[in-house]
């Protein structure tokens, strides 16, 4: 995890959890990890490999959904840059948090113990 | 020399017999531009030329909305009232934000006079990491909000990037955690719905 106020960061939350459902909703997914939740509202990467799926490359769907059920190792937050969620297996999912990326004013929301924690970048 | 207190009978007073002399509002209801009638109780906010209904049932969005197109009433004794009506709420609101994890109050409004109702039932407000927004989480309607709407959430002003909120803004949301249309419920909304993140001023 690396962020300006590493006290702060709410990423942390996710490491050792296992992301237990992708939800597709209209313009953006949510992330499920058996209790707190990713909304990535600018639409999240993935990297296998040497591979980076977009949202418009085909298999992007798929390379997202084959991580349920992988368990984050790592999180990774850089301001005004991206949040990184890193698996076991090396595969990791990028949000980015660039204003050139932005749908809106906002890129991501984690919420943990039923929205009593929760952060927005 | 009049206590703050004593002002506000004295404005609320005159009111009322403002609105019975003029027969342009009847207790106990409120009035707004002649259009409709608002409930009793309807707690108000003023922005020096509109006032806004605040509890957000049906009538009161739509004379928020009329109100926008209709001239605001300028009389000095309404504008005292309205003025008065607004501080009272508002301290009314900061005070109740101020406790962590109580129960959440009807409505919020922001610092220009933009109300919000919050879900019925709601506790917090429970701060975000950050520090530039509040959330009240598991309610669930009321206040003419549908009855999927459980959390609300409002967040400081953004002045910089595309996406700006001078006034900070607010945002709904279902039980679970999507952004949805306040009154309606629907959850398929996009980010660049006006529903999604409602500016406030």
């Amino acid at each position: 995890m690396n962020s300006n106020d590493p006290e702060k960061s709410l990423l942390t939350l996710l490491e050792g959890r296992e992301m237990a459902a992708v939800t597709f909703l209209r313009a953006y997914v949510q992330l499920l990890f058996d209790g707190p939740y990713l909304n990535a509202y600018t639409m999240p990467q993935v990297k296998l490999n040497d591979t980076v799926f977009h949202p418009k490359t085909p298999g992007y769907r798929d390379a997202l959904c084959e991580q349920i059920g992988k368990t984050v190792t790592a999180t990774r937050e850089e301001l005004n840059k991206k949040l990184e969620i890193q698996f076991g297996d090396g595969t990791s999912i990028e949000i980015s948090l660039k204003d050139e990326d932005r749908v809106c004013a906002e890129a991501a929301m984690l919420q943990a113990d039923a929205g009593k924690r929760w952060n927005v970048w | 020399m009049a206590t703050t207190i004593q002002m506000r009978w004295m404005y609320r007073v005159a009111l009322w017999l403002w609105i019975a002399a003029t027969g342009f509002l009847s207790p106990p209801t409120f009035a707004y531009d002649g259009q409709g009638q608002l409930q009793a109780g309807t707690k108000i906010s003023y922005d020096e030329s509109c006032l806004e209904a605040i509890d957000y049932d049906g009538v009161a969005v739509l004379a928020s909305n009329e109100c926008r197109n209709q001239p605001a009433n300028t009389r000095t004794l309404f504008i005292n009232f309205a003025k008065c009506l607004a501080a009272e709420e508002s301290a009314g609101v900061a005070g109740e934000v101020a406790q962590t994890g109580g129960r959440a109050p009807n409505f919020i409004v922001s610092e220009g006079g933009t109300a919000f109702p919050v879900p019925e039932g709601a506790t917090g407000p429970f701060p975000v990491t950050s520090g530039k927004g509040f959330q009240y989480i598991g309610g669930s309607g009321g206040n003419g909000l549908s009855t999927s709407a459980t959390d609300f959430r409002f967040m400081d002003p953004v002045t910089t990037g595309t996406y700006q909120y001078p006034g900070g803004y607010g945002s709904y949301g279902n039980a679970a955690g999507q952004t949805i249309n306040p009154f309606t419920g629907a959850a398929n909304i996009t980010p660049s719905n006006p529903w999604w993140h409602i500016p406030a001023k």
